[in-house]
This record gives C-alpha cells, sequence and structure tokens, in this order.
C-alpha cells in the first residue's frame, strides 16, 4: 500500500478561479463587493437606498444571486445602475466561475465598482472566494441580538456587519449596541455599521462613507 | 453546508493527484476537517458515502480527522488552543487574534494500491 500526500484546501479549485477574478478586476480597476446575510434580511433594500448618492461618483454594476426570480435585478435597475441575476436553482451560494462568467457581460472598462448580492444564506456564501476586494455581511435587528454568536463563521468571515432595521429595535426587544458587541466578541476587528428609516427617511450614510473610504484606501495603496 | 458539493470537489482534487501515479485502487482518502469549517462531519460521511464513485475510487473509504482550533495572539504573539468565543490570549488577555488552524478543510493524502 502506497499514500500519496495531497495537502490541497477542498476549495482550492473556487480559490484558483477566485483568484482570477481578483487579478481580472484589478486589471480593468474595479473595487469588488461581496454582500451577504440572511435572506429578508434588509440586503436589497440597502442596496436601493445606498446607490443612488454612490452612482453619483462612481460607475456600477451589480450582480444578483438568488435560487429563483429576477425580482431583486430588477429593483436594481429601478435605481439606474445595470444589474444581471444569476439563478442557482439550487445553489446556496455564489461561486468564483458564476462570477467571472457574468462580469465580462458588464462592459468592465466601463466600471468603477461591482456589488454582489449573494445568495441569502449565513453559512455557504462564506467559504467562497469570488475574488472580492470587501466583505459585508448583512444582520437585521428583528433576528436577535444573540445572531452573530450563532453564526460565527459568518461574522468571522466578513469584513464588516451591517444591522438594518434598526428603526424596528423598540418593537421586537432588541438592543442593537447588543448586536454589535456580540459582533466583536467573534470578531474584534469587525466593522459594524447600522442602516434603517429615521422617520420616513432610509439612513444609511455609515454604509455609503465606509464604501467609499475602503474604495479610496485601495486606490492609494495602488498607487505606492 | 452543501456536502455533496464538497465531494465532487474532492474527487475532482484526488483524480488530478493520482493522474501520473500507478494507482490500481484507492482504498482510503484522508480528510482534515477544521472545527470552524462550517461543517458537519456526520454528514460529509454521508454525502461521502452516497457519491456515486467509479474507479479507482470504488470502495475507498473516508478517513476524517477533526482539527483543534489554534489561534495566535496579535498582541504578544502567543499560540493558544481554543474551544468557544471569545478567544482571548491566556498571557495577556488581548481579544486580538488570527486563526492559524482550524477553520478549513484539508485533502491530506490517500492511501492506494499498485
Amino acid at each position: 500500500m502506497e499514500n500519496l500526500k495531497i495537502e490541497e484546501d477542498i476549495f482550492s479549485l473556487n480559490n484558483q478561479a477566485a483568484q482570477k477574478n481578483r487579478d481580472t478586476f484589478q486589471q480593468h480597476g474595479v473595487f469588488v463587493i461581496n454582500i451577504m446575510g440572511s435572506p429578508g434580511a434588509g440586503k436589497t433594500t440597502l442596496l436601493e437606498h445606498i446607490l443612488p448618492q454612490l452612482k453619483q461618483s462612481h460607475r456600477i454594476a451589480v450582480i444578483e444571486g438568488d435560487l429563483a426570480t429576477e425580482n431583486d435585478a430588477c429593483r436594481i435597475r429601478q435605481t439606474g445602475v445595470p444589474a444581471v441575476q444569476i439563478n442557482t436553482g439550487g445553489g446556496c451560494h455564489l461561486d468564483a466561475t458564476m462570477i467571472a462568467a457574468q462580469f465580462s457581460k458588464l462592459h468592465p472598462d466601463k466600471l468603477d465598482l461591482l456589488i454582489i448580492e449573494n445568495v441569502g444564506n449565513l453559512v455557504c456564501p462564506i467559504s467562497f472566494d469570488l475574488g472580492e476586494d470587501l466583505r459585508m455581511v448583512i444582520l437585521s435587528i428583528p433576528e436577535g441580538e444573540d445572531k452573530p454568536l450563532k453564526y460565527p463563521s459568518a461574522i468571522l468571515g466578513t469584513d464588516a456587519v451591517v444591522l438594518t432595521k434598526t428603526d424596528l429595535a423598540p418593537f421586537v426587544d432588541v438592543n442593537p449596541k447588543t448586536m454589535a458587541n456580540h459582533s466583536m466578541t467573534i470578531h474584534p476587528k469587525v466593522t459594524v455599521l447600522y442602516a434603517g428609516k429615521e422617520g420616513n427617511v432610509y439612513n444609511a450614510a455609515g454604509v455609503i462613507a465606509y464604501i467609499r473610504d475602503k474604495m479610496e484606501a485601495k486606490k492609494q495603496s495602488n498607487k505606492v | 453546508m452543501h456536502e455533496t458539493a464538497l465531494m465532487e470537489n474532492l474527487i475532482r482534487i484526488a483524480e488530478k493527484a493520482i493522474k501520473n501515479h500507478p494507482v490500481k485502487q484507492v482504498t482510503a482518502i484522508r480528510l482534515s476537517v477544521g472545527k470552524l469549517a462550517n461543517v458537519m462531519i456526520d454528514a460529509l460521511e454521508f454525502a461521502y458515502d452516497a457519491y456515486p464513485k467509479s474507479d479507482p475510487f470504488k470502495g475507498a473509504k473516508l478517513i476524517i480527522c477533526e482539527t483543534p482550533i489554534l489561534a495566535k495572539c496579535e498582541t504578544c504573539g502567543k499560540e493558544y488552543p481554543v474551544k468557544q468565543f471569545p478567544f482571548v490570549c491566556p498571557v495577556c488577555q488581548s481579544r486580538y487574534y488570527t486563526i492559524l488552524q482550524g477553520d478549513d478543510i484539508y485533502i491530506e493524502s490517500l492511501d492506494y494500491e499498485t
């Protein structure tokens, strides 16, 4: 009997495809954000409210991922930002190969920012590098204060957590600060941001500022 | 987690690995699964058994070893094992860490007969 050493990550095929994506995005000067979160956390709603402002200073496209329907891509297009929809059938996450296939359809030379809204799922998408620059996980206040503790891999695997539907906090007896603290218990360096209605106005100013800062930081580091 | 899809990856990687080797029959595939890897070992074993395998993988056993979590303190450099959150350095109490081990799934090796 012989033993053959392999020593390879089970995700190596996707990781290689993701690195190819990373190189392609870099070549075209496109900053890429992978947005993940529970189904119904408010990912698409967040995008509907930040895109109108962001598109004033950046050329943006969105890749939407869902099991079925074009609904989310349609909602994004209403903001004036082009969007393509991936329907995974039963697939619970997007992978690097799917993104590569869509990116070529998006006029990469006319883009500064690509936002990928992943399939609603707090488990699987985290394991799949898409070649992104930045990851954001969206959790909504009604999901409960201890949500971050229940899904530690999602919190560990992200750069920022966005707590949405902050206006519902009093109705569901959730303290957003506690949810933020639980996120930092898992991942002390994670950035926690908030989004929600104040009166009739959806406030996601913190999210917009964070994205702008990250894009600027990358631009500066590319110059060095 | 979609353990069945992982089995497809596993077999593809194993097939690539044995390409230039005189493999008549693979008898075992050794996998190490980190405790933070987001998979259930039972589900992996079930998915492996259910996954249709052709020669030389038919009949190969899947041997899974669970990898404990090892963190490295970003403040003082101490490496320490962890079992649950929060991860706190036993030397300086810092909560800033990087994971050295335990958050991935590695195909370590396979056994075969020539």
